[in-house]
């Protein structure tokens, strides 16, 4: 079924929306959660708020990109219980690392009060990130979106691991650099 | 923690940064693809050559033919977010649908458009009306139908776009990111048991309750529009609080639902449908579309059905076929969901291009020549199962063209209940000459 298919099924109220959804995504849905959560119980979970959230939110919206939307809102619920259950974790886990790595990205004149829209950081993001070739893109976004592991990357792109975390490695020092030049605050 | 904040940012980027990394880029050499020896390579290449060789005599005329002078095009082989296309049936005859395309024809030529509308990558319009348009064209709409308004707005408001815009302006944004951030999706106009909303692109949606459902029988009023939708917004409550809409309530015998309406039935009320809000198309000999597929667990299902016009040549029926078309909508209690209109803007003509026929067509889609969103390659000639002319006109084609969309079964994919998965494969109509790039399968996912 096409994504129009099941965006009307949401409209329409349709208790199938929801299997459809299961059925087209569910797979996208749970590897960015266990990306994220490293627990498939977990994982579990917040793709199946993620179904009850797509169903409180359409209608009113029809989402333009139903793949994105979705993966969208698994990745903020998962990160949200991340952070809840971030005292339990021990450290050395995947978000940990990929937190440690963005510290490299943070500008220095992060250290003044004022803050941004997040709207406005966004935007300098989406920016900085058409000025990247489309390797360096996707491979960073696969990172720091998806929170795919290095490892994994390097398999999805038949790279070998130290070439990813260069490529991840330039990237960083090149948004820190944008960011800065933005005069973007942290 | 900054780097969590720069991790919450990075969650907001544009869906195009999402999807493009979520396909497999054709430049990149994927791991799990087997790594060639030199041996297989030279055989690959040797097939490549006779292959290349073979397409180049297929696609050469037959004989002195003139072939018109035209732009070529550009073929999009981004299938968006349209995610993996199967169609799920125990055997293809029930995939038929009412295009009136047949394989036994003599078109030569068809007709290529450009798209009036242009959208971004994620499918947003980034042209078209401006909010003030939107906005007269919300409170107009009340006006025909005679409905009062009691707030009127945009989304996002007007107010907050003017917020940005200082504050983007403040750190020197340029125009183009100043513009990408300050979109304005549609204008809405909330009445009394009515909401009107104009979207960027001039598509029009009222929702109608209880109190102003017979407004739908005025339908016409909205025909000036390229297109527009009508949903009933008849709900009922389930004791865990959980809303369904009923839609509008049918007349005795007549019952319009997603799951289990058998073709008979689903043409009957298509019919009821078509002669109680169809008038305003000036359709003369309507053409019934009731297609349907299963479940993975084996219940049919069909969201919604259409007419066309089918009068006309071939090449009439079939522009209508795909964009002119009006819907209705079911819904699980069986009552009337929605209507909606399509009858889009062919005013951009390119020219008549010369096609090539499905025969040759499927002879290039087992040369690889095609465009999917299937996760495998094709399985092979003996699981070719049904082939018809449709034109792709999504938000992310610039131009309206025609192409052979194949149904292919995929055996790797047969469920234990006896169901089949037809995956959809596209080849280019338009002969190759007039073509700027001919789509190879890469073997990814797109």
């Amino acid at each position: 079924m096409d994504d129009e298919m099941i965006l009307d099924l949401y409209w329409a109220r349709s208790e199938s929306a929801i299997s459809e959804t299961a059925n087209k995504y569910g797979s996208y849905c749970t590897k960015i959660a266990v990306n994220i959560l490293q627990n498939s119980e977990d994982a579990e979970e917040c793709v199946n708020d993620t179904y009850h959230k797509a169903w409180d939110s359409i209608p009113p919206q029809r989402p333009a990109n139903f793949r994105a939307f979705l993966g969208r809102i698994t990745r903020n619920l998962s990160l949200n219980r991340y952070k809840e259950q971030r005292t339990q974790k021990r450290g050395g886990d995947n978000i940990t690392l990929i937190y440690s790595e963005l510290e490299e990205c943070i500008p220095s004149n992060s250290n003044v009060e004022t803050e941004y829209e997040s709207g406005l950081v966004a935007g300098a993001i989406n920016s900085f990130l058409l000025t990247l070739d489309k390797e360096s893109r996707i491979v960073f976004v696969r990172r720091y979106w998806y929170a795919d592991p290095i490892q994994a990357i390097a398999e999805r792109f038949g790279m070998s691991e130290s070439k990813v975390k260069s490529m991840l490695f330039r990237t960083r020092k090149k948004l820190r650099a944008y960011l800065e030049n933005e005069g973007v605050i942290l | 923690m900054r780097s969590e904040k720069l991790m919450d940012y990075i969650g907001q980027i544009d869906d195009s940064f999402i999807i493009e990394a979520d396909s497999q880029p054709a430049n990149t050499k994927s791991a799990r693809r087997p790594r060639i020896k030199w041996v297989p390579a030279a055989i690959a290449a040797a097939c490549l050559i006779i292959s290349s060789a073979f397409l180049l005599i297929l696609m050469r005329p037959s004989g002195p033919v003139d072939l018109p002078d035209l732009p070529k095009l550009t073929v999009n082989t981004d299938l968006g977010s349209f995610g993996f296309e199967g169609l799920m049936a125990y055997n293809i005859d029930e995939l038929r649908n009412g295009n009136p395309w047949t394989e036994n024809n003599d078109l030569e030529t068809m007709p290529v458009f450009a798209n009036p509308h242009e959208y971004d990558s994620a499918g947003a319009p980034v042209s078209g009306l401006t909010p003030e348009e939107m906005l007269a064209e919300a409170e107009k709409i009340a006006d025909i139908f005679g409905l009062d308004v009691t707030s009127l707005y945009t989304e996002p408001a007007l107010e907050e776009i003017e917020q940005i815009i200082q504050k983007m302006e403040a750190i020197g944004a340029s125009e183009e990111e100043i513009s990408r951030n300050t979109s304005i999706f549609y204008a809405a106009a909330k009445c009394n048991g009515a909401e009107i909303r104009v979207e960027k692109d001039g598509h029009v949606y009222l929702s109608l309750t209880p109190e102003t459902a017979h407004l739908a029988e005025e339908i016409e009023k909205l025909s000036a529009y390229e297109s527009f939708e009508v949903s009933f917004d008849i709900k009922y409550k389930t004791e865990d609080g959980t809303m369904y809409s009923t839609g509008l309530p049918l007349p005795a015998g007549y019952s319009f639902t997603f799951s289990n309406t058998s073709n008979e039935q689903a043409l009957e009320i298509t019919q009821y449908l078509y002669s109680k809000y169809g008038a305003f198309t000036g359709i003369t000999t309507p053409g019934f579309d009731v297609a349907a597929d299963y479940t993975f667990s084996g219940v049919l299902t069909r969201p919604h059905t259409f007419v066309f016009e089918n009068e006309g040549t071939l090449t009439d029926r079939i522009l209508n076929y795909n964009f002119r078309r009006l819907y209705f909508y079911a819904t699980d209690s069986g009552g009337l969901g929605g209507i909606s209109y399509y009858n889009a803007d062919l005013s951009k003509k390119i020219g008549d291009y010369p096609i090539i026929t499905a025969e040759e067509a499927r002879r290039l889609l087992l040369e690889g020549h095609y465009i999917t969103s299937v996760p495998e390659a094709l399985p092979g000639k003996r699981y070719i199962a049904h082939v018809e002319l449709i034109y792709r006109a999504g938000r992310l084609d610039t131009v309206f063209m025609p192409y052979y969309r194949f149904l292919v079964e995929l055996p790797s994919m047969e469920l234990e209940n006896g169901l089949k998965t037809y995956g959809a494969f596209y080849v280019p109509a338009v002969r190759s000459e007039y073509l700027e790039n001919m789509p190879v399968w890469d073997g990814s996912f797109n």
